[in-house]
């Protein structure tokens, strides 16, 4: 019974931490890569990331979108974007987009 | 088996998970593409006070070695900074190189600070340079009158580290810095 209780409350306390959008997911550690977007451009001569990160996911701030990852590498034709994600104990967590390019 | 020994033997993975996945990945991305192979060094902080210097490294391997390598860096200031003259890399009071060529990509402000991206070039040798200085690496700002000194921290010691050993391996010519 004991243990039923520490399991439960080891539950409810991480399933308010930090989490990030990934397609798998691990309670205590998370380093995922995934594809985001592709286009018909299949040249990629430029990179540009952008990264939004959050903490006991109480706050979460940053910039992570195509956008911003484009508008830092100086891309005007997309090739393909890719994400990764990661998170540690749910403590932190953090989301940076690739965008590939010309 | 109690509880305490299974929560031991997950975290325990866990840990050795975290650890192992100090990889190449962690800091270097490669993309192959027709003809060529593009690596992109992601971005490591430089600071210094609340100024921050945000470099990353783009450059396309062929055969033989890279011609030049693209070197975009964001920096956070309290003033905006339009024009600069070049960057300047040194270890130990040793100039390692300089940058050649610069294009502001944009100029913004956020949270009460500035924010230049510029985009500049430096040689493979300068690269590698860079990357055997570990540490004891400082980047300076030049524009007009002021020079601005951002010196590495932790973590490009750690991203030197590993990008110096696969681009030894992968692109070579560690030997010829």
């Amino acid at each position: 019974m004991k243990n039923l209780l520490i399991i439960a409350a080891m539950a409810l306390a991480l399933s308010s931490c930090a989490v990030v959008a990934s397609p798998l997911t691990g309670v205590i550690y998370t380093d995922m890569k995934a594809p985001l977007a592709v286009t018909s451009n299949p040249v990629a001569s430029k990179v540009g990331t952008a990264e939004a990160t959050s903490i006991l996911g109480i706050v979460a701030t940053g910039d992570a979108s195509i956008e911003a990852a484009a508008k830092k590498a100086g891309i005007t034709r997309i090739s393909h974007v890719d994400y990764e994600a990661n998170s540690v104990l749910g403590v932190f967590a953090k989301y940076t987009v690739y965008v590939y390019g010309e | 088996m109690p509880l305490k020994q299974i929560i031991a033997i997950i975290l325990s993975c866990a840990l050795c998970t975290a650890a192992y996945c100090q990889n190449s990945s962690r800091y270097l991305k490669t993309l192959g593409q027709e003809g060529y192979t593009l690596y992109f060094i992601k971005p490591v902080p430089f600071k210094k006070g609340k100024s921050q210097l945000i470099p990353d490294f783009t450059f396309q391997y062929r055969e033989g070695l890279p011609d030049k390598v693209a070197l975009k860096f964001s920096l956070f200031s309290k003033t905006p900074f339009r024009e600069m003259g070049h960057l300047s890399f040194r270890s130990g009071g040793e100039v390692l190189g300089q940058s050649s060529g610069s294009e502001l990509m944009f100029l913004e402000q956020k949270k009460g600070k500035w924010h230049t991206r510029f985009s500049t070039h430096i040689s493979y040798p300068t690269l590698l340079a860079m990357l055997n200085a570990g540490e004891a690496l400082e980047i300076r700002f030049h524009s007009q009158d002021t020079i601005r000194s951002f010196p590495a921290g932790k973590k490009w010691r750690k991203a030197s580290a590993t990008v110096k050993e696969i681009l030894g391996a992968e692109v070579g010519a560690l030997e010829n810095k």
